[in-house]
C-alpha cells in the first residue's frame, strides 16, 4: 500500500467525520509541517502555534479537498499559506531565501541552511540523536540493516526483502523489533 | 489482538506498509489508547533522528495533542457538516409582530374596549379589582402590517372552524374548550348561513 493510497483512505474517513483518521494525519505530517513553518516563523513556540492553526484549517477544509493532488502537497499549501499569513498579521516580512520554497524539495534545503536553535533545543536534539546512535549500534546486525534501509535510505519492505534474502514479513518484523529497542532508549528522555 | 502485534501495526503503518484492511481497526485503537499514539509519536521521532531532521522532540510530539483539543473544543465551528441555512431576520421581525398583534387582537376581544386616546389604547379589565392596562401601539411598517393583517385573517378563519366543528361534529353536542373559548368571540360569527352556528347553550 503506497502513502497516497493509506492517506487517500485516512482522508476519505476523515471527511466523514472521523477524527481519529485526521489523528493519524496529524501524526503523520506534524514534523514535516512545523519544519515547513519555522522556515517563515523562526520562533519555535510561534511555529507551532502557526502549524497547529494550519491543521486545523485543514480540517475544516477537507470537504473541499477533492484529492487532485495529494493530500501532503495540499497541506504543505495551506501551512505556507497560514505562515505567510501570520507573518502580515504581526507585520513581519517573511524571510527571503535563494531556493523556490513552494517545491517541497528546494525547501528542504532551505531549512538545511537556516537551520538554528536555541542552546537548549541544539542540546536536546544532540541527546537524542546520541541515544538514537547509541541503541542503533547495540542492535544485532540484522536488525541495524532493517531499519537503515527503511528510515534512511527509504526502502520499502519489498525492496528490502530482496536486498537481504528473507520474506516481507521478516523484514516487518526487524523492523519493528528495530525500533523497539531505539524506543526504549528515547523514551525516557521525551516522555 | 495482542498489544505487541498492535505495536507491529504501529511499525508498519510509519512506512506505509499497513494492510488496507488492518487501517479501520488500528486507528480506532489507536486513538483509544494514549500509550500506543504516544508510541506512535516516539516511533516516528525516533526515525526523524535517524534522518538527522528531529526538532525538539518535546513540543513537536504534543502538536498532535493540541490540534486533537483543539479541534474538540472547537467541534461546532471545526465541524466539517456543510452550515445550516438561517431564515433572514426579516422573517423573525415580521412573524414576531404578527404574533404581537394577534394577541393584541385577542385581548381585546376579550375585554371591553374604551376609547383610544391618541397613540394609546387602553384596556380596561372587565373585573374592576384589575388595574387597566396600558399598551402602547407602534405603527408597522407596511410589509409587517400586510402580513399580520393575514396571519389575523386565518386565525379568524381558524377560530371559525373550531366552533363550527365542535358544534357539528359530536351527536351529544359536546364541544371542544378551544370552541367554548373562542366562541365568545364576535370574530367566530361570520360562517355561512348553510352552516349556521348556534353558539348559545
Amino acid at each position: 500500500m503506497t502513502q497516497e493510497q493509506i492517506d487517500r483512505q485516512l482522508v476519505r474517513k476523515a471527511q466523514r467525520g472521523d477524527r481519529a483518521a485526521f489523528d493519524m494525519l496529524v501524526i503523520k505530517y506534524q514534523q514535516k509541517i512545523v519544519k515547513l513553518v519555522m522556515r517563515y516563523v523562526r520562533d519555535p513556540v510561534e511555529a507551532l502555534d502557526v502549524s497547529q492553526e494550519a491543521f486545523i484549517k485543514a480540517y475544516r477544509a477537507l470537504p473541499n479537498f477533492r484529492g487532485d493532488s495529494a493530500f501532503y502537497t495540499w497541506l504543505y499549501r495551506i501551512a505556507i499559506n497560514t505562515a505567510k499569513n501570520y507573518l502580515v498579521a504581526m507585520q513581519r516580512r517573511p524571510m527571503e531565501y535563494d531556493v523556490d520554497l513552494q517545491d517541497p524539495e528546494q525547501a528542504d534545503i532551505a531549512a538545511r541552511l537556516r537551520d538554528d536553535d536555541s542552546p537548549e533545543g541544539i542540546a536536546q536534539r544532540e541527546q537524542l540523536r546520541e541515544a538514537v546512535e547509541k541503541a542503533i549500534a547495540s542492535l544485532p546486525e540484522e536488525l541495524r540493516t532493517a531499519i537503515t534501509l527503511r528510515e534512511v535510505d527509504g526502502l520499502s519492505y519489498e525492496e528490502i526483502a530482496q536486498a537481504m534474502d528473507c520474506p516481507v514479513g521478516t523484514v516487518r518484523s526487524r523492523i519493528f523489533r528495530a525500533r523497539e529497542a531505539i524506543d526504549s532508549s528515547i523514551r525516557p528522555l521525551v516522555e | 489482538m495482542t498489544q505487541k502485534s498492535l505495536e507491529e501495526q504501529i511499525s508498519a503503518f510509519i512506512d506505509d506498509e499497513l494492510d488496507p484492511r488492518e487501517l479501520p481497526l488500528f486507528t480506532a485503537q489507536v486513538s483509544r489508547n494514549p500509550d500506543l499514539r504516544r508510541k506512535l509519536l516516539r516511533y516516528r521521532l525516533a526515525g526523524d533522528c535517524l534522518r538527522g531532521e528531529h526538532q525538539r522532540a518535546g513540543s513537536v510530539m504534543d502538536l498532535a495533542e493540541r490540534v486533537q483539543a483543539a479541534l474538540i473544543a472547537d467541534a461546532p465551528a471545526a465541524s466539517m457538516a456543510p452550515p445550516r441555512r438561517q431564515a433572514p431576520a426579516w422573517r423573525w421581525t415580521a412573524l414576531g409582530a404578527a404574533a404581537a398583534v394577534v394577541l393584541a387582537v385577542a385581548v381585546v376581544m376579550q375585554a371591553p374596549v374604551q376609547q383610544p386616546t391618541g397613540s394609546e389604547t387602553m384596556l380596561a379589565a372587565s373585573d374592576s379589582r384589575l388595574s387597566p392596562i396600558t399598551v402602547a401601539v407602534q405603527p408597522l411598517p407596511a410589509p409587517v402590517r400586510a402580513e399580520a393583517q393575514a396571519a389575523a385573517a386565518r386565525q379568524m378563519r381558524m377560530t371559525s372552524y373550531l366552533v363550527y366543528h365542535g358544534e357539528f361534529a359530536g351527536t351529544l353536542s359536546s364541544r371542544t374548550v378551544a370552541s367554548r373559548i373562542v366562541d365568545q368571540d364576535s370574530g367566530a360569527r361570520w360562517m355561512p348561513a348553510r352552516h349556521a352556528v348556534h353558539t348559545h347553550d
